[in-house]
Formats: structure tokens, sequence, C-alpha cells
């Protein structure tokens, strides 16, 4: 393997990891620490328990790319594993968002309830930006695949497969 | 006498000024400001992040699909973003004016942030829709109209006249 590819393994692995961290974190604050904030901000949703387990299984859902990423004979991820990986990673953003919308309309709105809200809307955009690396590290192999050069585009910033 | 294009540019330039003088004017007179509150204000803001995060979902489809290959994934997801900011802006509006209305049960949660997701989601798409949903409109209520009233159909405002 070239030393860019060990390189972006090496970041999607650790981007990976810190996601993984973001959503268990989350779960299990909501699940198995009543006292903490991230519960108390969960419970305004009247859904709990759903929340915090289906934070737990977005993290759950990840571990397949993060050792897709540190195996030794792996290159890129398979493509299946990355569009897991992706996917999950925008419905957990939607779901940091859709709880940072929520508190902001608690009745108890101290600081602690914005400091998590801020906390969710940072996990939100590292869980984007994590979603658009996977996706655009995919597209490049698949560039690179079929032999797109760079003037093949054009003026355009796509270039359609259908008849290559 | 025709404009030339300084003066077009003269009257545009005019005529914009007179709208940003009035339009406040107006919404002041309609209650629009004072019955704004902050916290629609963080509502208009979260509607558009929602719409948002769909335009990066469909950006995130767009680069993993097997039938097209992107050259510069920031200009992608840029375009997709202001597009799909947008479309959740309209959504949000179209949402307000459905709740605003007393004796409608009001949209749960989840329901408005898939709304607003989807419409983030469609980008363009979303306003396409919108117009043709529009015209439909616009056309049925006319045709209705004609029927009611006894008039003869006028042809289509878009076709060329007849020799």
């Amino acid at each position: 393997m070239t030393h860019d590819r060990h390189i972006i393994l090496v970041m999607r692995a650790l981007c990976t990891w810190f996601l993984i961290g973001a959503m268990w974190d989350s779960g299990s604050l909501i699940l198995w620490a009543p006292a903490s904030d991230a519960h108390a901000l969960a419970r305004v949703t009247g859904y709990a328990k759903w929340v915090g387990w289906a934070f737990l299984a977005c993290s759950l859902a990840l571990v397949p790319m993060l050792v897709s990423n540190i195996t030794p004979r792996s290159s890129f991820a398979v493509r299946g594993v990355a569009v897991l990986a992706a996917s999950v990673a925008v419905c957990a953003a939607i779901m940091w968002i859709g709880l940072v919308y929520v508190g902001h309309y608690a009745a108890d709105q101290d600081r602690a309830l914005l400091i998590i809200r801020l906390l969710y809307l940072r996990n939100s955009a590292e869980a984007l930006a994590f979603a658009l690396l996977v996706s655009a590290t995919v597209n490049a192999e698949l560039r690179v695949a079929r032999g797109v050069r760079r003037c093949d585009f054009g003026q355009s910033n796509r270039v359609g497969l259908g008849d290559r | 006498m025709p404009l030339t294009r300084t003066g077009r540019a003269w009257v545009l330039w005019v005529w914009l000024s007179l709208l940003s003088y009035s339009l406040p004017a107006a919404a002041q007179s309609l209650s629009l400001h004072e019955g704004l509150l902050h916290y629609d204000y963080a509502s208009l803001a979260w509607a558009i992040v929602v719409a948002v995060v769909g335009g990066i979902g469909r950006t995130v489809l767009t680069l993993l699909s097997t039938n097209t290959v992107v050259l510069s994934v920031l200009r992608e997801a840029w375009k997709d973003v202001l597009i799909a900011g947008l479309a959740g802006l309209a959504m949000w509006l179209l949402i307000a004016a459905y709740n605003s209305v007393t004796g409608w049960p009001a949209l749960p949660i989840p329901v408005t942030v898939l709304l607003i997701a989807a419409s983030g989601w469609a980008r363009m798409g979303f306003f396409r829709w919108a117009e043709k949903s529009g015209e439909k409109l616009a056309d049925d209520s006319l045709t209705r109209a004609r029927q009611i009233l006894g008039l003869r159909d006028t042809p289509d405002n878009e076709e060329p006249p007849t020799p």
C-alpha cells in the first residue's frame, strides 16, 4: 500500500473511533445515567429509552467500518460497509439535531442543558463530516477504478458512468 | 422611447430601494415583526440546519452511487447545502402556516423533522414540485370557474397563436 492510502486509512479509522465513542456516550448516558444532562434532555422527547438504544445501535453499526480500516490486509472499506457507515452517520446527525431542537423548548433551560445541546450540535457536525469523508473516498476509488481523468469532467462537476 | 441599459439599471435600483423600505413597514403593520418571537428565529435556524442535513445526505448518496463520479466534493456539497437550506426555509414557512390554523391538529415533531429533511433531500426537486403543484392548482381552479360560469375554454397561454 502507498503512503497516502495508509494515511487515509488511519484518518478514517480515527474518525470512526471518535464517532463510535460519541454515539456510545450519548446512548449509555441516556439509558444508564438518570442524573445526567443527556438523560434529562432525552426525557423531554418522551422516548428516552428508544433514543438511547438507537444511539447504541448506531455505534455498533459503525464497528464493521472500524474493523475494515484497521485489519492488515484491507485497502479500503468494502462498499457495503461504507454505505452503512455513511447512512448511520447521517441518521445519528439528524437524531442529535432533533434533540437540540427539543431541548430548546424544555421547561428548565439552564446552562447545563445549553452545554449538552451545543455538544450534540458539534457531534452532528462531526457525523456529517465523517459521512462526507467516507463517501468521498468511495467515490475516489470508483473514479480510479473506472479510469476517469480530470479532463473527462470538462465544465461539469459530475460524470455519468453509464456509457463507460 | 425604450430605456437604455443604464436607464433600466437605475429603474431597478430605485424599485429595490422603495421595496426595501416598504416591505418592513408592511410586515410591521401586519404584526409579523411583533408576532415573531425569539424562539421562532431559533426554530427557523433549526429548520434550515435540518434541511442542510438532508441536502448533505443527498450529496453522500450521490458520492456512494456507482453511476456517477464527482470531481470536487466541496463544490457538490456547497451547491447542495445552499439549495437545501432554501428548500428547508420554504418548508418551514409552510409548516408554520399549517400549525397557525386553529382547529387543525399540530404536526408532531418527528413528522416536522422528516418533512424538512425530505425537502432538503429533494433540493431543486422540491421547488420543481412546488411549481408544478401551483400550476396544476391554478389550472384546475380556472377550469372549474369557467365551468361554473359557463365560459368556453380559452386557448392555452403557452400555445402559439394559430395562423
